[in-house]
């Protein structure tokens, strides 16, 4: 090991984020456990009269049509029907999602369990998808979620052919498709990037370079990523971790 | 009064008060922080998977038996998982870090030229050490980086103590082939330490 293979002294947090991290973190924590006793309280309220369960659904589909997916780059397959179950967060690929995590329960990827014989995709508040085992028509509103919008269909496809068009100028392995890499400068790999997202509407992302950049030679391979919530596509140089 | 050990502060936690649990944030926070600018040579990164290590803790919390009452090893055991599955789990926990103020950002300005060379070294301590397989990569950044000892770094990754020396010892003998020469500087330490942990 010479000068330059030492590893830098440590650090720490810069001033004041410790503490703001650490009020962050307990918020949320405490916030968590609040939404779990909030959870077991709305199965509770499954046994009200009727009169006010319709009410609740009517408030539920006004949420629900006003809800929009944003992230059409992934899918989260729960395995339980509850918010904080286990959750396989696999890429979107322009198929109906519960298509997706069905064939992840094929595969047994979910875990030793039965299948559910029916799934119910729905959107998170983030503006994610959710995709429940499902026992009705109504799984996501009992979540407190919004089912997913008619126009999904539509904006994934467009979506994935982007992500497949941008991965072939790359030659970016992604999904399930395996390519042959290619030796890009981060230039070059940016110039590619914005020409699709120029050329398919999508003119309003941008592009960033993970994990310290294009330092191992003047070129590099690259991996692909995308952040449907920041626009952003994610360009992964082979040194990064 | 003596000061709470890490494990009479989790069970105080997993029982329901999230102020212990911010208890244990304070005091590993730093070292989870520089565990993780040394794994991906990047401050800003390492600050946010921080946060992600321990909302990840918090979710796995029922899960944990802890090693001797040491909190440490086994949440670097989480940042390891939380590095090799890091698409994963920030997807799990991007609306917590979202509601995370970012207005103080810019209050290290000062330290900023320091981080950037900071960053640079790593970068470069990463790429020396980028052909070794990735289990080995693990154990040397949790035994030569982190300081922690054979036990624990088989806490941490959940393997066999002899599997962590082995590890270890091949990693070692990979880097000197790799780079035979080597030395010390202060406050800062080579990528391979050659003293056993």
């Amino acid at each position: 090991m010479n000068d330059e293979t030492r590893i830098p002294a440590q650090r720490d947090l810069p001033p004041g984020r410790l503490q703001l991290r650490e009020e962050h973190l307990v918020g949320e924590v405490t916030k968590w456990d609040r939404a779990a006793r909030r959870r077991r309280r709305r199965l509770a309220l499954m046994l009200v009269p009727a009169v006010v369960s319709v009410l609740a659904v009517t408030g539920f589909t006004t949420y629900a049509l006003t809800r929009q997916a944003t992230h059409l780059e992934s899918v989260g397959c729960f395995e339980t029907a509850e918010l904080d179950g286990n959750v396989a967060v696999v890429n979107a690929d322009g198929r109906d999602p519960t298509a997706i995590c069905a064939e992840l329960w094929r595969q047994g990827a979910m875990g030793p369990g039965p299948a559910p014989e029916s799934l119910a995709a729905c959107v998170l508040g983030t503006g994610e998808l959710g995709v429940f085992p499902s026992s009705g028509e109504d799984t996501c509103q009992h979540l407190g979620l919004a089912d997913l919008p008619r126009t999904y269909a539509a904006e994934a496809e467009r979506f994935a052919a982007l992500r497949d068009a941008i991965a072939a100028e790359l030659g970016a392995s992604y999904g399930s498709t395996e390519r042959d890499p290619k030796c890009l400068r981060e230039e070059e790999a940016r110039a590619l990037v914005r020409r699709e997202l120029a050329a398919r509407g999508y003119e309003d992302w941008s592009i960033e370079v993970m994990g310290g950049g294009f330092t191992e030679g003047p070129c590099a391979a690259v991996g692909l990523g995308f952040d449907g919530e920041r626009k952003v596509v994610l360009l992964v140089p082979e040194t990064d971790w | 009064m003596g000061q709470a050990t890490d494990g009479d502060l989790w069970r105080r936690a997993v029982d329901g008060e999230p102020d212990a649990f911010g208890v244990l944030f304070e005091r590993h926070a730093r070292a989870v922080y520089n565990y993780l600018f040394r794994r991906t040579a990047d401050w800003t990164l390492a600050e946010d998977l921080t946060s992600v290590v321990f909302l990840e803790a918090w979710r796995r919390r029922a899960d944990v038996r802890l090693e001797r009452d040491l909190v440490l090893p086994w949440l670097l055991g989480v940042a390891t998982n939380v590095l090799r599955n890091s698409r994963r789990s920030r997807w799990r926990h991007r609306a917590a870090l979202k509601r995370l103020p970012r207005e103080q950002a810019h209050d290290f300005a000062d330290e900023a030229t320091g981080r950037l060379d900071d960053e640079r070294q790593m970068r470069s301590v990463l790429r020396a050490i980028a052909k070794l397989p990735r289990r080995e990569q693990d154990v040397l950044a949790l035994c030569a980086w982190a300081e922690l000892s054979y036990e624990e770094a088989a806490v941490a990754l959940g393997v066999p103590v002899g599997t962590v020396r082995s590890r270890l010892s091949r990693a070692r003998a990979r880097i000197r082939e790799l780079s035979p020469a080597d030395g010390h500087e202060p406050d800062s330490g080579p990528a391979v330490p050659t003293q056993e942990a």
